[in-house]
């Protein structure tokens, strides 16, 4: 973590303009209070109403509420990523950089590993009818690439996706590597620094 | 590290996102419903009157559910919800926005929905009474009755 703060862009899906919001290089006290405090009663509240009205919810099995709050604790040893607007935590990134690629390209060379990335409840269309903020997936991407590049991994990343997620990753241009077992199951996504240049291009 | 994005590729990519949930690893996962119970408070009682109550006062007021959602800003799915499902804990903001909509008092309104405590014993015991009154007398018309039958019907063919 360097502190360091950069001007982004979300969607409104509201008005479908953008606003301007805050990149954040290292996961704070305060974003995590904001998590407590303003992720986790929404995250309930969504979960419970989709049991109330007989919706399947979305991804629950193998997890449970104990790994969730310990994980977000964890997240202040680890390197990451948070975007804040309107002084609310929109989304986190927490990425790792001593993974070996897995594609046959360009196997066993370095790339960023994404661990984790997570909007806000309120953004998210699994949870809720009307997501209030887009966009910080491409940011978080973004931010993923860059910090690729400045460790001297040419924009190489990977991360598993969330089934829910697997066509954004795909739009973005990366390959799927299909399910990975060790991962309950999840795909598993790759960067080459040729599709980091076609999605980076102006 | 610094970022710098242009606006004009956030608007130009914004499409690859569109309305698509962007969750990675495991961690992101939901929590089960299950695990949360310890730490959510049971069905309370008084919750059986806020259905009622909303519902009521909403149609005493001549909205139709979409235009309360609308007008207090909170999800169509949750006002549904709070009016049908007893068990259903609305957060303090929508209840706020509610009462607010509705004209009815906030504080009065949030006991009932659980979010505050009740020590009082006879507001409990208006709630039940309330939530019991509340359930209409009406004749049905011929539609509701058409419906009734056809479904009682069913439950007696079943073994």
């Amino acid at each position: 973590m360097n502190g360091d703060i950069s001007k982004v862009w979300l969607v409104d899906k509201k008005t479908g303009g953008l606003v301007e919001a805050s990149l954040y290089d290292g996961i704070t006290e305060a974003h995590l209070k904001d998590v407590e405090k303003s992720w986790m009663p929404k995250l309930r509240s969504e979960l419970q109403r989709l049991r109330a009205t007989g919706r399947p919810h979305p991804q629950s099995s193998h997890w449970n509420w104990r790994d969730k709050v310990e994980h977000m604790r964890g997240l202040l040893a680890y390197r990451g990523f948070a975007v804040v607007h309107e002084g609310h935590t929109q989304g986190l990134m927490l990425v790792k950089t001593t993974h070996p690629c897995r594609l046959p390209i360009q196997r066993g060379k370095p790339l960023v590993y994404v661990d984790y990335l997570e909007t806000a409840p309120w953004n998210q269309r699994e949870l809720v009818m009307q997501p209030q903020f887009g966009g910080i997936g491409l940011v978080m991407l973004a931010a993923a690439i860059t910090l690729s590049r400045e460790e001297g991994f040419a924009g190489r990343i990977g991360l598993h996706s969330l089934p829910q997620a697997v066509k954004f990753y795909e739009n973005c241009g990366m390959t799927n590597l299909g399910s990975d077992p060790s991962k309950q199951g999840l795909p598993y996504f790759e960067m080459t620094p040729e599709q980091v240049a076609a999605f980076l291009e102006k | 590290m610094k970022l710098t994005l242009t606006k004009d590729w956030v608007v130009r990519r914004a499409a690859l996102e569109n309305d698509i949930d962007v969750a990675a690893g495991l961690a992101a996962r939901h929590p089960s419903i299950e695990d949360s119970q310890a730490s959510v408070p049971a069905p309370i009682e008084t919750r059986l009157a806020l259905g009622p109550l909303v519902h009521l006062t909403r149609r005493k007021h001549s909205l139709s559910i979409e235009k309360l959602a609308e007008e207090a800003r909170v999800d169509l799915a949750e006002v549904i919800s709070i009016e049908r499902d007893p068990s259903f804990r609305p957060e303090p903001r929508t209840v706020f926005q509610i009462a607010d909509v509705l004209k009815l008092p906030a504080k009065s309104l949030l006991q009932l929905s659980g979010n505050t405590a009740v020590k009082d014993e006879a507001f409990r015991d208006a709630a039940v009474r309330f939530a019991a009154r509340s359930a209409s007398v009406e004749r049905l018309t011929s539609e509701e009755r058409k419906i009734l039958e056809e479904y009682v019907a069913f439950l007696s063919r079943q073994r």
